[in-house]
């Protein structure tokens, strides 16, 4: 039994002849069902909750990157599966699980091919992707074991579960230097990554990635600052001077397709 | 949970740049290169490789090692170690194979090979002691402490 949770920007006119062509695609398939909206008085947390009362198992996002940060943010305890129709812009996430834009994630979505992944906690809230912390200037505790600061005045720090397709968004922060494999939300960790910003580090630096990057893969991190943080997870933004982040491994079953990054 | 695999044999999975410092513990179960600043303890379960611009300050363990920084600790490395021209190590170091490239420096104990160091073998080949009640052993280690001055003179 198929829900399908539409987001609020897709009422807008420019998307009538993609979602109509997607409809009659999953009817061809056999696998319509029933539509939610996500709209200013509705969130996804209770349209899922009340879904899953009456029986369904899989819940299928049709948006953008933000709308499926809506969705994970809103599954709480459900044991659901997810998949996904990217409609609209970014869609890296979908990109990155192998995810096609429009009609032909139809059709990845009627083979099934499922893969159980971990999820990532920060202050509380679940991401599926990565959390960003650009420009900061923080301290970074490690499984409760070790410290990283940067020598750098100024530095990104992008803390990974699933890492972005380079041909979603090529030069994304969360890629991960060449011959690195970072990123991959099967393995039960989250990887850290720490650049130094341009300029940075007594001008050593003249472009991000110049080898400066570091990759400390870890379970459980906190990440401090005298000043607030500004933080951006699976697109939504908020600051606090403390970001406590932590890897919930194996938490949700989601529909992939072939050309996904990972294994 | 499944294990972490690498994408390749030698490709690190964690990486210390120049530009960061880590101070604690830190273990590994992947590969490590070092670029940058580590106080406290570096262990990992696989290959290490000390960049030349690293400066380390702790114990180090790996499988195996390639050494062109610092490292002011003792270094203890399984299987072989490899020390660069720009290597300079103020520590112990013990590992089965040894490669010392010309310029590379040593201040420390050196004990190699498959075989214990002898003196370990020494404590092997004693009479194990039965097990002491904790509250023993800390009595005689306070004991110690009092006596030490008195039998200095």
């Amino acid at each position: 039994m198929y829900y399908y949770l539409y987001d609020s920007f897709l009422a807008d006119k420019k998307y009538e002849r993609v979602l109509a062509a997607v409809e009659t695609r999953l009817t061809d398939l056999g696998i319509s069902g029933k539509i939610g909206r996500l709209t200013a008085f509705t969130n996804a947390r209770g349209l899922i909750r009340d879904e899953v009362r009456r029986g369904v198992q899989t819940v299928v996002v049709v948006g953008n990157d933000q709308t499926i940060a809506k969705v994970v943010g809103g599954i709480d305890d459900a044991k659901l599966t997810l998949g996904f129709i990217p409609v609209g812009t970014p869609t890296s996430i979908a990109r990155s699980l192998g995810i096609p834009d429009g009609v032909e994630a139809c059709d990845i979505l009627s083979k099934r091919v499922t893969q159980k992944i971990d999820l990532g906690m920060v202050n509380g809230h679940l991401f599926l992707s990565q959390v960003r912390m650009p420009g900061a200037n923080v301290t970074i505790e490690g499984e409760g074991k070790f410290r990283l600061t940067s020598l750098a005045d100024d530095c990104d720090v992008v803390v990974s579960n699933l890492r972005i397709s380079e041909h979603a968004d090529p030069g994304a922060q969360g890629a991960a230097p060449a011959g690195y494999t970072v990123g991959d939300p099967m393995d039960g960790w989250l990887d850290a990554l720490i650049t130094p910003r341009p300029g940075a580090f007594m001008g050593m630096f003249r472009r991000a990635g110049e080898g400066a990057r570091s990759v400390i893969p870890m379970r459980k991190l906190s990440v401090t600052s005298e000043e607030p943080i500004a933080v951006e997870a699976d697109g939504r933004q908020f600051s606090h001077n403390v970001v406590s982040i932590e890897i919930v491994p194996d938490r949700l079953k989601v529909i992939t397709g072939r050309e996904r990054v990972f294994a | 949970m499944p294990n972490r695999e690498v994408g390749g044999a030698h490709e690190p999975e964690t990486v210390i740049a120049a530009s960061v410092k880590l101070e604690g513990d830190f273990q590994s179960q992947g590969n490590v290169l070092i670029e940058g600043v580590v106080e406290g303890s570096l262990k990992t379960e696989r290959d290490l490789r000390v960049g030349e611009r690293a400066r380390i300050s702790a114990d180090v363990y790996a499988a195996n090692a390639t050494v062109a920084g610092e490292v002011r600790g003792n270094l203890v490395v399984a299987e072989r170690l490899e020390l660069e021209p720009t290597a300079r190590i103020h520590g112990d170091v013990r590992t089965k194979v040894l490669v010392v490239a010309s310029g590379a420096t040593v201040n420390g104990k050196l004990s190699m090979g498959a075989e214990q160091p002898a003196e370990e073998q020494r404590k092997q080949q004693r009479p194990a002691k039965t097990e002491q009640p904790a509250a023993k052993a800390e009595e005689e280690k306070v004991a110690e402490k009092v006596m030490a001055p008195f039998l200095t003179r």
